[in-house]
């Protein structure tokens, strides 16, 4: 918790404010349907209604994302537009973001990007699909703020202390997705081989790109 | 000055909601992954659904409903569960479907599986 000046002090019950709860599932599956049953009988949806909203839903996935980070890696031009107006050049690949603006932040040799959303669980997700689980936990949203370099090494990502590390908190009009750099051996391959490189990590900022996730931070910048 | 829970909580001068978690100490991050439910995708759509047809329960009204439907209740239930409870207390609110109402047909729906629930403590058995 924070002291009147807003300092940050502990609290012995602090660890209770942000425990996740999966208790009661079943209660709320049984309420989803009961609303369900009742919102199609008073003629305010009809199945398919429904069903057209989770085939959106399904739709996207991180592969598309990919799709956009490859192209950023080949094309400087591209990646320029990108790095400008992220919903955009997201829409030249035929990507429709509905949500709100999207942001691309650039992973460097000395920057790392990290993406986050504390308040509730904004994430591009007509793009790259549902948010990982982690994501969503309030661990993550509590403490990607505060001790991000801690929060990285615990999902497998060391971040060198020289690397300057920038959390961004997304919001209901601005979602992130991190470009991460090309992997160091990946100068021969082309698009399509690009994008099988690129996670659903890599573009939160939780994991570099590439099977092998060496550090490339220190090596020189793929696009100069 | 709130009170969160047992403690007041106040961020230079600024009221903090119970959902502005960030930079608040909490355990560890877990890579546990939980398959997207089918209930869940129905309740996530049902809500878009009511929004693309009737502009009748918004994303932003939806947080509200669970911005402000008590500490104890958020920090108890997880994400999904949250945005089912706020559903409920929205579409109460607006008169599109009452609470009781919502309650009786979890009733009669659990009886047919020969089950029951105990809504204080939010568990089906």
């Amino acid at each position: 918790m924070n002291d009147r000046k807003g300092r940050f002090v502990s609290h012995p019950d602090d660890d209770a404010t942000v425990i996740e709860g999966h208790a009661g599932a079943d209660y709320y599956a049984l309420m989803t349907e009961a609303t369900r049953q009742l919102l199609i009988e008073r003629g305010l949806l009809i199945q398919s209604d429904i069903d057209a909203v989770i085939a959106s839903l399904e739709a996207p996935r991180p592969e598309w994302g990919a799709m956009i980070v490859a192209r950023a890696w080949r094309d400087d031009a591209y990646r320029a537009r990108l790095l400008a107006d992220g919903s955009g050049a997201a829409a030249e690949m035929g990507f429709r973001i509905k949500e709100a603006q999207l942001v691309v932040v650039e992973n460097s040799p000395t920057l790392h990007n990290l993406v986050v959303c504390t308040l509730c669980s904004c994430y591009p997700r007509s793009l790259l699909g549902q948010p990982p689980w982690w994501y969503i936990s309030k661990s993550y949203r509590a403490r990607a703020v505060r001790e991000p370099r801690r929060v990285l090494a615990e999902l497998g990502l060391v971040i060198p202390p020289e690397v300057e590390l920038r959390v961004h908190d997304s919001n209901a009009d601005m979602r992130y997705l991190v470009l991460p750099m090309a992997p160091a051996d990946s100068g021969t391959l082309d698009e399509a081989a690009l994008a099988k490189l690129v996670t659903r990590d890599a573009m939160i900022g939780a994991s570099l790109a590439g099977k092998d996730a060496t550090m490339p931070f220190g090596r020189s910048k793929p696009h100069g | 000055m709130i009170v969160f829970g047992k403690q007041e909580v106040m961020v230079s001068g600024l009221l903090r909601g119970y959902h502005d978690v960030g930079g608040r100490p909490a355990g560890p991050v877990e890579k546990t992954t939980h398959p997207f439910q089918p209930w869940q995708k129905t309740g996530e759509a049902m809500r878009v659904a009511l929004e693309l047809k009737s502009r009748l329960v918004s994303l932003d009204e939806l947080r509200r409903g669970f911005e402000s439907f008590g500490a104890e209740l958020y920090s108890s239930l997880g994400f999904y569960e949250r945005r089912a409870e706020a559903l409920t207390v929205l579409l109460d609110e607006k008169g599109v479907l009452r609470r009781d109402e919502i309650v009786a047909r979890m009733r009669e729906i659990a009886a047919g599986r020969g089950q029951s629930v105990d809504f204080a403590t939010r568990t089906v058995r």
